[in-house]
């Protein structure tokens, strides 16, 4: 036997050993469980702005690419270096910066700020969620201490449940080696649970939802 | 209670310690309220509950079966799975691992899987560099001391201590300042990320379906231990698995809002498999390591559903217990109310271990908060009455003549006359020796009744 039959069957053996039922009864739930059900508003980006904003992040409008390339230069301001993501909306920008994946590494954990597109924007939590298809990468928009998002308004859903319940529409066949629901700017409270911003990753979001 | 009450000792120390009360007071108050807030989010917070909990218990029921379904889809994905029956072999998994790339610095997140089986003073022994990348585990690793609180490790330290530690730490003075200490964290710590070997995190879950591990962090560590590293090592406690994506919604809809208050931690990452092919980054081998370590025992036992945990916390935060006497006085990886039921469950030939089930007034606020509805005071009272089974026949002899006496009307009654003279008296007793001094030294005993009482009729008005 492997040792991943001798564990299984060990917990086979000690749970039929004895069956022992729970001390009150369970509630019916079916393979798929019922979805999450919010008393808080779901819907639009004004929703999204608000649950952002709670935890620290900054939510920027903008009405086409040309207005959220003047909006990510400004948040850009004169920090350097900036490091690119490779998303078509990235790079629709035109703006100045290393392009990763080609800038390696280093690049990135160097770089001042990063500007990479997302997978969806979930409404109720504010948060954007990134993937490490291809290209993308895990750690572009996790080492830069300042981390732009551009994302689409029709990237929007109302819970988490919209992505974590419908893979498939988002990765059809294969799920990425890595899925990350981005939910503020990184933060620790372990000091005395006073808030403190940027201690691994980046202590600044900002989020660039381009109409559309 | 046994002779030697060790939890007792830790406690006296904790509750003449000011600032830990205080730091205590405050951290547990912050997210006692931040947790109610949040569940307000929920149109209806009882009945997710209610849906957790059956997700969590059926997940601990078809435990094998999804163990294995998981373990092929993560295999599938180039993950690979150590079977872990103890804390030794959960450690030989990780030094192998560790050796075989020649690492000589490991960066860990947190993981409370990783204390139970003391990992990192294995590696050190083999000459790695271990550090702890959690803030608070960062400064506890520096202090030489292990976690006081699931979420909130070094919730006993303010910040003249963690300047301390890091004016030493790095060999210049670093100012009481939470975001100058928290700066030199991030900086001390960035290049360790990019130079480390291997990375090792816990598992918040395990989901079957796509053979996936969730982990859940707010500073983004557990996204560096997992993504910059070229080894990611996941030690994962073995019952920590839902079915399916559609379950950890559920499942994460509550985990944050219980612990900390927030609707999801800043980071919520879900992990399946090592770098895929066409992708960029990210390590070159996973490897999740599944521990059992004393779980099994309690499979098919009557404590079973306290595998159903989550390590929200919210049990902590309520407990008044907790709340006066922090978590090192617990003397466990696990303190608070699902310490003291799972430590005597998981080391069950540890005396010590065995007290912690009487750490509790058996008020319920942790049941209250419980997430998943585990019924923890009724397991308090069972690890006692299991512990009763062997107090010994004088102790047995006395509490049998005591329920006899108290049986009938005369003999409680009577008891009732005498307590009216002994009371006064046995107070003097307190911090006195013997078992009636300890006994005392915990609990108050009321002047005995002062004036007949007088019916409930005058009260109402």
């Amino acid at each position: 036997m492997t040792d991943k039959e001798v564990f299984i069957s060990r917990l086979r053996h000690a749970a039929a050993v004895r069956v022992v039922p729970p001390r009150r009864a369970l509630v019916a739930v079916d393979a798929v469980p019922p979805r999450v059900e919010f008393a808080i508003d779901t819907e639009g980006v004004d929703v999204f702005e608000a649950a952002l904003s709670a935890v620290g992040g900054t939510v920027h409008r903008a009405a086409d690419l040309v207005a959220a390339r003047a909006v990510v230069g400004e948040v850009i301001g004169t920090r350097s270096p900036v490091v690119l993501g490779c998303e078509p909306d990235v790079a629709a920008l035109e703006l100045e910066g290393q392009r990763w994946p080609h800038c390696g590494l280093r690049a990135a954990a160097e770089a001042a700020v990063t500007v990479v597109g997302c997978v969806a924007m979930v409404a109720v939590t504010g948060s954007v969620v990134v993937d490490a298809r291809l290209a993308r990468g895990r750690s572009i928009s996790l080492l830069p201490p300042v981390c732009v998002v551009v994302a689409r308004s029709s990237q929007l859903v109302a819970s988490p449940g919209d992505v974590l319940r419908h893979r498939e529409d988002f990765w059809p066949g294969r799920v990425p080696s890595q899925v990350v629901f981005i939910t503020g700017p990184s933060r620790s409270a372990d000091i005395e649970m006073t808030l403190t911003r940027g201690v691994h990753g980046p202590g600044e979001l900002h989020v660039v939802v381009v109409d559309g | 209670m046994p002779d030697a009450p060790m939890f007792a000792a830790r406690a006296h120390i904790a509750l003449r310690d000011i600032r830990l009360q205080a730091a205590v007071r405050n951290v547990t108050g912050q997210m006692v309220d931040g947790r109610r807030r949040a569940l307000t989010d929920l149109t209806d917070p009882e009945g997710v509950r209610e849906i957790a909990r059956a997700i969590r218990y059926r997940s601990v029921e078809r435990l094998p079966d999804l163990l294995d379904h998981w373990a092929t889809n993560l295999e599938a994905r180039g993950g690979q799975v150590h079977w872990a029956t103890d804390a030794g072999e959960a450690v030989a998994a990780v030094r192998g691992i560790v050796r075989r790339r020649g690492a000589r610095l490991v960066v860990k997140g947190k993981s409370m899987a990783s204390e139970e089986i003391h990992l990192n003073e294995a590696l050190e022994a083999d000459g790695v560099e271990v550090l702890e990348t959690d803030l608070g585990e960062y400064i506890i690793q520096l202090a030489h001391e292990p976690p006081a609180h699931i979420i909130v490790p070094a919730i006993h330290k303010d910040r003249n201590d963690v300047a301390a530690l890091f004016t030493t730490d790095a060999g210049r003075p670093i100012p009481p300042d939470i975001p100058a200490e928290a700066a030199y964290a991030r900086a001390r710590l960035r290049n360790a990320f990019l130079t480390a070997d291997v990375g090792i995190s816990g598992v918040n879950f395990a989901v079957a379906d796509t053979g996936s591990i969730c982990l859940v962090t707010n500073e983004g560590n557990g996204r560096m231990v997992s993504s910059v590293p070229p080894v990611h090592i996941a030690i994962m406690g073995m019952e920590r698995i839902v079915a399916s994506w559609a379950e950890l919604d559920v499942m994460l809809a509550l985990l944050a809002r219980s612990a900390t208050g927030q609707r999801l931690t800043s980071y919520t990452n879900v992990i399946t498999g090592p770098r895929q092919e066409g992708e960029l980054d990210g390590p070159e081998e996973l490897h999740v390591i599944v521990l059992d370590a004393g779980r099994v025992g309690i499979l098919g036992s009557e404590f079973r559903e306290v595998l159903d945990c989550i390590r929200c916390g919210a049990c902590l935060n309520v407990c008044p217990v907790y709340r006066h006497v922090g978590g090192h006085a617990y003397g466990s990886v696990y303190p608070g109310p699902i310490g003291a039921v799972l430590t005597p469950l998981l080391r069950p030939d540890e005396s010590e271990s065995r007290e912690l089930a009487h750490a509790s007034s058996l008020c319920g606020a942790c049941v209250e908060v419980c997430p998943v509805g585990i019924p923890l005071v009724d397991m308090l009272l069972g690890l006692r009455r299991r512990d009763a089974a062997d107090i010994g026949p004088v102790k047995r002899a006395g509490f049998s003549a005591w329920s006899a006496l108290w049986s009938s009307r005369l003999g409680f009654a009577s008891t009732r006359i005498a307590a009216k003279a002994v009371l006064p008296l046995a107070r003097h007793a307190r911090g006195g020796p013997g078992w009636a001094g300890a006994w005392l030294q915990t609990r108050t005993l009321p002047g005995g009744p002062r004036r007949r009482a007088t019916g409930g009729r005058k009260g109402r008005r």
